[in-house]
C-alpha cells in the first residue's frame, strides 16, 4: 500500500510517461500537427490575443465577411479561460503564433491529465494508482496522439477530473478550511465547464453519475446536501461568491445565445429556420447523431486488432487495462466501484446511438439530447471511467493477503487462466500485432513473479514494471493508427499571424495558407463564405443575390462619398438598383430609412467618389478592430459610406458629437457629413460589452490564482 | 438488495453484459458503421494494381462488415480475400475465398482466384479441382451465376452493356481456367492428361483458347518450349485478380443492390 505521503513523488514521476509520450509524438523534432477544430480555434485565439496585446478587447472583426460580430460562434465562448493566458504571454515573448497555440493545447492536455491524477488519488487515496491510471490513459487514443487532439475533446475531458475530485472532497470535508477549499475548487471547475460552451457532454456524464448514485449509493446525495447546508451555514459569503462567479461565467454563453437569436446576425439559428427548414433551428437529426456515434467510428474488435483501420480518435486503449479488468473479476465490489462502473456503462450505451434504445429514448424525451452531436467525444469520458474503475479494482487485487500456499496456488491459477483467456481472444481475431501477445505473456509472468517473490521486487517497482509492460503495446500500435505518421501530414508551420496592416485598403489579415484548406474562413475580402457563413445579415443578402466578381470589386474600396441618398425598401429589395450601386453606376447610396434621404446640393448628383488611397481630404488616423477614426475635408455636404458591415452596435461621432448612422447599400455603414474639416469616429460596442469581456477574463484569472494559492501549500504539506 | 447482488465484480460485469446483449443491436451498429464509411478505398481495391496498404486495410474492414451483415451472399468474404491478395497474404486470402464459396457456391470467379492461390503455393491438385470446376460448367450457366441482381431494374442500354461485360468476364475466366489447368497437369508431370485436355479443346473449341491450344499442342512434347509455356502460365498465377465487372454496385450504404 502506497502512502499518501508519496503523493508529490508520484506526481513528479508523471514526467516519465509524459516524456515517453513526447518521444512517441516526435516532439523532439518539432513536428506535430494540430488538425480538426483546432483550425478555427487557432485563428480565433491568435486574433483575439493579438488584439488583447494591443489593448483592445475585440468585439468586431472587420476582416471577416466584410465585418462581422465576434463571439457569434459558440466555439469562441471559452476564450476567457485562464489557461488561454499562456498565449498572449508567449506572443509577448516573441513566440510564433502556432507554437503559442500549441503550447496552450499541451497545457490543457496536462491540466486534464493532472485532474485525472487528482481524481484517482481522491477516490482511492493512493497516488501510486493515480500514477498508473494517468500513465495508461495518456497512451489511449484521443489523448495519446497529437493529430487527434481535437480541442473540443480536451475541453470536455480536462475539467472533469478536477470537478469530480473536488466534489468528492467537498462531500468528505470534515472541517471548515477543507470545506471552503473544496467548494472553491468545485466552483472553479464548474465555471470552467460552463464557460467552455459544451456543457452537454458534462451534463450527460453528470446525469449518468447521478443515476448510478441513485441506484447504488443514495446516501451520497444526503451527504452532498449536508455538505451544502454546512457550507451555507459556516461560510455564507464564500458560498455566495462561488454561486455568483458561476453565474458570471455563464455570461458569455448567454450573450452568444442572444446574439445567435438576433435577426441581424446570420448564425445556425437563421440558417436552420430559413434554409434547412428544420423548424427548430438547433435540433440535430437522429441520422446526424448516428454519424457521430461510436459504431460509425470503430468496432469492438478494432480495440485489439486491425489498428491501421481504426479511428485515431477513439479506437485504442492499452491492452493491459483489459487484462487487469479480467484479473479482478472476482474482487469484492465496493459501492464506489459500482457507481463508477455504472456511470461508464451508461455512457457506453448512450454512445452507441441508434444501436441502443437508451440514446433513442433520451433523444425522444430529453430535449438536451437533440441539440448536440459527436457522441464519440463520450469515448474519452468512457475510457476515463474505465481507467478509474480498473485502478480501484487492481488496488484491491494487489492488496489481497495470501497466507497459505493453497491460496497462492489458487491465485496463480486464476492469473494464468485470465491471461490465457485474453490470449485465446486475441488469437481468435485477425491482424493482432505480436506485441499484444507479448504483453499478455509478460503481464502473466510479472504477476506470477510477484506472487512467488521470484524477483523480490518492491511493490512500487512492480507497479512501475506493470506500466512499462503496458506501454509496449501502445508504443507499437499508436504509430499504426491513422494520423500518427507525421510523414503523411503536411507540416506547413502555419503562417497565421494577425496584424493591423489595413487602415484603409488591402488585406489586413495576412493568413497565407491556413490549416485544413479553410483559408477562406478568415480573410479581408472573404465575404464569400457560403457554407457555414456566420456574420451580418446585410452581407449575407448581398452574397446570396449578387455576383462574386461585382461584390469583390466593390468591397475592396472601404470609403465612398455620395452626393445623395435614395430610399430602398428592405422588405422588397430592388436588386437591379443594388447591382448598379455596387458597380458605382448609380449616383445614390441606398438606405432604408426615409429620414436620411437627402441631397448634397441642388445640382445634378455626380457618380460616387471612391477614395482610393490616403489623401489630404481623407486620412485614417486611428484604426483597430472595434473602431476607425478619420480626418476628412469636404467641399460640400456628402454621404460617406464605410464598406464595413452595419450592426446596431455601431455608433459614429463627428467632432465628438453623436451622429445618426445609417445602414447603407444593404450591408454597410453610412453617415451624412457636413462641409468642412471633421474628425469622424466609428466605434463598436458599449461599456457592457467590455465589462463582459474584460470582467469575465479577469474573474477567471483571479480564480485561477486563488486556487493555486490555496492548493499549492496543501500539496507541499502532504509531502 | 441491489448492493447485495452485486457484491462481486463478476456479477456486475455479467449483469452489464446481459443488459447489453438484450438491448444493443449489433446489426444496427454494423449498419451504422458501414453506411458512414467512405468509398475511396473500395475504389482503390477495385482498381487493378492498388498498392495503398492503408486503403486496402480499410476496404478489408468494409468487406468484413459486409460479410457479417450478409454472409450468405459471399461477396464480403470474396472481397476480403481480394484485399488479402493485394496485401500478399495468400493464406488468409485462401481462407476467405473458401468461406465465400462455402456460403455461395455460385461465385465461380472466386473459385478461379482460389485456384490461382493454390497454384502459387504449388498445390496443383487443389488448384486443378478449382479450375476444372469452372471449365466443366457451360457458359450460359456461368452467365446466370454471374448475374448478381435482376437486370430488369436497369434501362435497355445499361442492361446491354452489363450483359456484354459479363460475357467477356465469363469468357476470360473460362479461358484462364483452362490454361491454368494445363499448367497444373504439367507441373504434376502428367503430360498425357495435359495433352488430352489440349486436344479436347482443339476439337471442341468450347473454352475460346484456340491459339493457346495450338501453341500448347506443339510445345508439350519438347522440353524448351514446354518450359517457356509453363513459365507463361506461371505468370498468369501472379496476375491481378479478375474482378466481377459489377463490383461498383457494392458501395457503402448500397450493399444489398446485388441481392
Amino acid at each position: 500500500m502506497s502512502s499518501p505521503k508519496t503523493f508529490k513523488y508520484w506526481l513528479i514521476a508523471l514526467l516519465i510517461p509524459i516524456l515517453a509520450w513526447a518521444y512517441l509524438n516526435k516532439i523532439w523534432v518539432g513536428r506535430f500537427f494540430l488538425g480538426s477544430d483546432n483550425t478555427d480555434f487557432f485563428y480565433f485565439f491568435i486574433y483575439h490575443f493579438k488584439n488583447i496585446l494591443n489593448g483592445i478587447y475585440p468585439l468586431w472583426n472587420p476582416f471577416k465577411a466584410w465585418g462581422s460580430l465576434d463571439y457569434l460562434d459558440t466555439q469562441h465562448i471559452g476564450v476567457c479561460n485562464p489557461l488561454g493566458m499562456i498565449i498572449p504571454i508567449l506572443l509577448f515573448l516573441g513566440v510564433k503564433a502556432y507554437w503559442a497555440y500549441a503550447s496552450y493545447i499541451v497545457i490543457f492536455w496536462m491540466a486534464g491529465l493532472g485532474g485525472f491524477f487528482f481524481l484517482i488519488n481522491r477516490i482511492y487515496n493512493d497516488p501510486r494508482m493515480a500514477w498508473v491510471g494517468t500513465s495508461l490513459l495518456m497512451f489511449s487514443s484521443g489523448l495519446a496522439i497529437f493529430p487527434s487532439w481535437d480541442v473540443l475533446g480536451l475541453y470536455i475531458f480536462a475539467p472533469l477530473g478536477w470537478f469530480f475530485g473536488f466534489l468528492i472532497g467537498f462531500v468528505r470535508s470534515s472541517n471548515d478550511p477543507d470545506l471552503k477549499k473544496n467548494m472553491l475548487g468545485l466552483s472553479f471547475s464548474s465555471m470552467f465547464i460552463l464557460h467552455l460552451y459544451i456543457p452537454f457532454y458534462f451534463a450527460t456524464i453528470f446525469f449518468a453519475f447521478i443515476a448510478s448514485v441513485l441506484l447504488f449509493a443514495r446516501k451520497w446525495i444526503i451527504l452532498f446536501v449536508e455538505a451544502c447546508a454546512k457550507a451555507v451555514k459556516r461560510v455564507p459569503w464564500v458560498t455566495l461568491f462561488c454561486l455568483g462567479s458561476i453565474l458570471v461565467s455563464l455570461w458569455p454563453s448567454v450573450d452568444c445565445y442572444l446574439k445567435m437569436k438576433d435577426p441581424q446576425n446570420i448564425t445556425t439559428f437563421y440558417r436552420g429556420e430559413n434554409e434547412h427548414k428544420t423548424g427548430n433551428p438547433i435540433i440535430v437529426s437522429q441520422e446526424m447523431i448516428d454519424t457521430g456515434g461510436l459504431p460509425c467510428r470503430s468496432t469492438f474488435s478494432q480495440l485489439f486488432s486491425s489498428f491501421e483501420t481504426g479511428d485515431g480518435y477513439i479506437s485504442f486503449v492499452p491492452l493491459i487495462l483489459f487484462i487487469l479488468a479480467l484479473l479482478t473479476l472476482f474482487n469484492r465490489s465496493s459501492r464506489t466501484q459500482r457507481v463508477i462502473f455504472m456511470t461508464g456503462f451508461l455512457l457506453l450505451l448512450i454512445t452507441l446511438t441508434s444501436a441502443c434504445p437508451l440514446q433513442h429514448f433520451l433523444y425522444k424525451y430529453v430535449y438536451m439530447f437533440r441539440i448536440f452531436r459527436n457522441y464519440f467525444f463520450f469515448w474519452i469520458l468512457f475510457w476515463s471511467c474505465c481507467v478509474v474503475y480498473v485502478m480501484g479494482e487492481i488496488k484491491q487485487f494487489l492488496e489481497v493477503g495470501l497466507t497459505s500456499s493453497r491460496e497462492k496456488i489458487m491465485y496463480a491459477l486464476w492469473v494464468v487462466l485470465a491471461h490465457v483467456g485474453a490470449m485465446v481472444y486475441l488469437i481468435s481475431l485477425e491482424d493482432v500485432p505480436a506485441v499484444s501477445y507479448a504483453t499478455v505473456i509478460a503481464s502473466c509472468c510479472w504477476f506470477l513473479a510477484r506472487l512467488f517473490e521470484v524477483l523480490r521486487v518492491r511493490e512500487n517497482l512492480f507497479i512501475v514494471g506493470l506500466v512499462f509492460i503496458g506501454l509496449w503495446q501502445p508504443f507499437y500500435v499508436l504509430p499504426l493508427i491513422r494520423g500518427v505518421d507525421h510523414g503523411s501530414l503536411d507540416y506547413a508551420c502555419k503562417k497565421g499571424e494577425f496584424s493591423y496592416v489595413r487602415p484603409l485598403f488591402g488585406n489586413g489579415y495576412n493568413e497565407g495558407n491556413s490549416l485544413g484548406g479553410r483559408e477562406k474562413y478568415f480573410q479581408d475580402e472573404s465575404g464569400f463564405v457560403k457554407n457555414g457563413y456566420m456574420g451580418q445579415k446585410g452581407s449575407y443578402l448581398l452574397i446570396q443575390n449578387l455576383s462574386q466578381e461585382t461584390l469583390a470589386n466593390y468591397v475592396r474600396y472601404k470609403f465612398i462619398l455620395y452626393d445623395q441618398t435614395s430610399f430602398i425598401n428592405e422588405n422588397d429589395i430592388d436588386w437591379d438598383r443594388v447591382r448598379r450601386v455596387v458597380a458605382f453606376k448609380d449616383p445614390s447610396a441606398l438606405i432604408g430609412d426615409q429620414s436620411g434621404i437627402a441631397m448634397s446640393n441642388g445640382n445634378e448628383p455626380s457618380l460616387p467618389m471612391i477614395l482610393k488611397g490616403p489623401s489630404p481630404d481623407l486620412k485614417v488616423i486611428g484604426f483597430d478592430v472595434n473602431s476607425v477614426v478619420l480626418s476628412i475635408h469636404l467641399d460640400q455636404r456628402k454621404f460617406l459610406v464605410y464598406n464595413d458591415s452595419f450592426h446596431s452596435g455601431w455608433h459614429v461621432l463627428i467632432d465628438h458629437h453623436p451622429a445618426r448612422l445609417y445602414q447603407a447599400n444593404i450591408a454597410f455603414k453610412g453617415v451624412w457629413i457636413e462641409k468642412g474639416d471633421h474628425l469622424v469616429r466609428f466605434y463598436f460596442g458599449s461599456w457592457i460589452d467590455y465589462l463582459r469581456g474584460w470582467g469575465v477574463s479577469l474573474l477567471f484569472i483571479f480564480w485561477f490564482l486563488l486556487v493555486i494559492v490555496l492548493f499549492l501549500p496543501a500539496i507541499r504539506k502532504r509531502s | 438488495m441491489i448492493e447485495h447482488i452485486f457484491n462481486r465484480t463478476i456479477f456486475l460485469w455479467a449483469a452489464a453484459i446481459v443488459i447489453a446483449l438484450f438491448i444493443v443491436s449489433p446489426r444496427a451498429a454494423l449498419l451504422q458503421r458501414i453506411n458512414t464509411m467512405h468509398g475511396n478505398y473500395i475504389d482503390c481495391v477495385r482498381e487493378q494494381g492498388c498498392s495503398d496498404t492503408k486503403a486496402i486495410a480499410e476496404a478489408r474492414e468494409y468487406y468484413l462488415i459486409l460479410a457479417q451483415l450478409y454472409p450468405q451472399y459471399g461477396r464480403g468474404s470474396e472481397m476480403q480475400g481480394i484485399c488479402y491478395l493485394l496485401l500478399k497474404q495468400d493464406n488468409l486470402a485462401i481462407k476467405k475465398f473458401q468461406e465465400a464459396i462455402k456460403y455461395n457456391p455460385d461465385l465461380f470467379w472466386v473459385s478461379f482466384e482460389l485456384g490461382k492461390a493454390f497454384y502459387r503455393r504449388g498445390e496443383y491438385s487443389q488448384a486443378l479441382k478449382c479450375f476444372q470446376g469452372i471449365m466443366t460448367q457451360d457458359s450460359i450457366s456461368l452467365l446466370k451465376k454471374a448475374t448478381l441482381s435482376p437486370l430488369t431494374q436497369f434501362s435497355d442500354k445499361t442492361r446491354e452493356g452489363l450483359i456484354l461485360s459479363l460475357v467477356d468476364f465469363v469468357t476470360e475466366i473460362k479461358l484462364r481456367s483452362y490454361q491454368m489447368a494445363v499448367g497444373c497437369r504439367v507441373h504434376q508431370g502428367d503430360l498425357t492428361q495435359a495433352k488430352n485436355m489440349v486436344s479436347q479443346e482443339l476439337n471442341n473449341q468450347q473454352l475460346g483458347g484456340n491459339d493457346f491450344s495450338v501453341m500448347a499442342n506443339s510445345s508439350l512434347d519438347k522440353d524448351g518450349p514446354r518450359k517457356e509455356m509453363l513459365s507463361w502460365i506461371d505468370g498468369l498465377a501472379y496476375s491481378k485478380p479478375i474482378n466481377h465487372p459489377w463490383g461498383h454496385l457494392i458501395q457503402p450504404g448500397r450493399e444489398i443492390l446485388y441481392r
